[in-house]
């Protein structure tokens, strides 16, 4: 695809990522955005859930034809966690059996990791009928395809040519996909993910499960490579580490009260550690700078430029967002020290395409996919989508 | 600070003891609480990792392991739900090579949460036996109901002691 006439203006710094800041018409007034560039809901896909048991069926999954295979071989995912039913470290739960393995989301990343490799990566729940009403357990799978720079080009230049189709407005902030509760519209970018992704070139898999009588979340990941699985080196953590995990503790659904919050504690410096903050009595425990300091290492972590999956241990990156609102910003009104704090490229972005479409009051470690009925967005996912944007508008198209 | 590897600080239960089997030569974790057949669920606990797990009616108590890489403090927690009619968290923790044993049962019922704490060796080998307390006889000679869902975790502690 080549790459649209542009008539760029200078980049205009979007400081406020949370909220539109207090002159977003000033913002607005300087910025020109062609349809034809990517948009955060082109790169960045949250599908709506099905509406029934049928619906769910229909969805394609992991078993689902793909490129060169299935979405999600089972022979890799079995190589990875076991036949079903397989507990993992520490007696931590068996991830979802593959059958039930339903496509919930996907991202396109020119500049994924240390590496920075082009990639798309997918997000599988199990999906479910409770009450006449479908929800998503607490838990995830997320694949990882390689990628070469002309592939990624063509899947964003296809997911913009299908919004192209359907209408030339801006499709905002993410959200589940404006354009996806359309059945036709949804398979056609299911069709986006099944060409682009499968057995030929899927790299690496990863699961979160819930215990702890579903407060603990339990991460592990094993990399991918001629059908053997080999453990995804841990940052950050103890040599030897299978699953790292944050606990919550038992006092309800909107308190972080686990002892440990995490486990096991990540080694890394404290400028990078958000560490105190996972736990209230930690928190309490520490000094007005200690608190600041571990706010301000969210914030890092939270900013794409910074970090990355191989910079951030897992559980860490997944906790940020209920850390950050729960505990930092809720108890202590904390907010990042002067210039911290990740700042997008206003070039391609309204101020509104920033802004958090799901906010919730408990502690939700889904960063884009759902936890019951409720659609996740972290912070964290805002901010790469915005990246990528810039990047492959930059860069790629 | 005196410390025997075997002692134990148990919260949060309404019953809680330890006891050194001295000569006896019994296995520990098949003498206690053996109302049905124990199931060995061959687990390995590993230090902040929650396990979850359902107690089912003539399963018997349930049996974990549990092999610390570091000598220090730990917490073994047990988790019920808070609204169960009968199913009240319990656990023994078993020194099978000294004998030895300690045990709780929860006392407050709105946590449904017990706790021992102990001083692990690196190691050696520990069985968590996780049960609820209301595994009784009843008078007319069967055994109490108490089915349900629980976790547990062994979680490292920092403690810190001071000589009086």
């Amino acid at each position: 695809m080549s790459r649209p006439g542009l008539s760029m203006v200078a980049a205009v710094l979007l400081v406020a990522c949370a909220s539109p800041p207090q002159d977003a018409a000033q913002v607005e007034a300087s910025t020109e955005m062609s349809p034809e560039l990517a948009e955060m809901n082109d790169v960045s896909v949250l599908l709506p859930l099905p509406g029934d048991e049928g619906q769910i069926v229909a969805r394609v999954g992991a078993a689902s034809p793909a490129r060169g295979g299935s979405l999600l071989p089972r022979e890799a995912y079995e190589a990875a966690f076991g036949p079903p039913g397989t507990l993992q470290a520490g007696g931590t739960p068996a991830p979802a059996p593959h059958d039930e393995l339903k496509l919930v989301s996907f991202r396109l990343d020119p500049c994924f990791g240390a590496a920075c490799a082009n990639q798309i990566r997918l997000v599988f729940q199990p999906l479910r009928v409770k009450g006449g009403v479908v929800s998503a357990k607490d838990e995830a799978v997320h694949a990882f395809y390689r990628l070469s720079r002309d592939e990624l080009a063509d899947a964003v230049a296809s997911m913009i040519g299908l919004r192209l189709e359907a209408t030339e407005e801006r499709l905002g902030p993410l959200a589940p996909h404006p354009l996806a509760s359309d059945d036709a519209r949804r398979a056609a970018i299911e069709g986006v993910v099944t060409t682009f992704a499968g057995a030929e070139n899927l790299s690496r898999v990863t699961t979160f499960t819930t215990s702890g009588l579903g407060s603990a979340w339990n991460f592990s990941g094993f990399d991918i490579n001629d059908g053997q699985a080999e453990r995804v080196p841990m940052v950050d953590l103890p040599d030897g580490t299978e699953v790292v995990a944050f606990f919550r503790g038992f006092g309800g659904a909107g308190a972080l009260v686990g002892d440990p919050a995490f486990s096991p504690r990540s080694l890394a410096a404290p400028e990078d550690n958000l560490q105190l903050l996972g736990s209230i009595a930690d928190a309490e425990r520490a000094s007005e700078d200690e608190r600041q300091a571990a706010f301000d290492a969210l914030t890092r972590i939270d900013d794409p430029t910074i970090h990355d999956a191989d910079s951030t241990d897992c559980a860490s990156c997944h906790a940020a967002d209920p850390v950050r609102r729960l505990v930092g910003e809720g108890l202590w009104s904390l907010t990042p020290s002067a210039g911290v704090g990740f700042v997008p490229d206003g070039r391609y972005l309204d101020v509104e395409d920033l802004a958090p479409t799901s906010v919730d009051a408990s502690v939700n470690l889904h960063m884009f996919s759902y936890a019951g009925t409720q659609a996740s967005i972290h912070r964290r996912t805002i901010h790469e989508t915005a990246a990528v944007v810039a990047y492959v508008n930059e860069h790629v198209l | 600070m005196k410390r025997r590897a075997w002692m134990l600080a148990a919260l949060l239960c309404a019953g809680c003891g330890g006891e050194d089997f001295g000569s006896h030569e019994a296995d520990a974790t098949a003498a206690q609480d053996s109302l049905n057949n124990p199931t060995n669920t061959g687990v390995e606990l590993i230090e902040g990792l929650w396990h979850d797990n359902e107690l089912v009616p003539g399963e018997g108590w349930h049996l974990y392991h549990f092999r610390p890489e570091t000598s220090g403090w730990v917490s073994f927690q047990m988790q019920a739900p808070v609204d169960h009619p009968n199913l009240w968290s319990y656990l023994r923790i078993v020194d099978p090579e000294h004998n030895n044993e300690v045990w709780a049962g929860v006392a407050n019922k709105r946590t449904n949460l017990c706790e021992v704490i102990l001083h692990a060796d690196a190691g050696h080998d520990y069985d968590v036996i996780v049960t609820s307390q209301e595994n009784s006889l009843l008078i007319n000679g069967e055994t109490q109901k108490t089915d349900g869902p629980y976790t547990v975790a062994v979680l490292p502690v920092d403690v810190a002691f001071e000589a009086p």
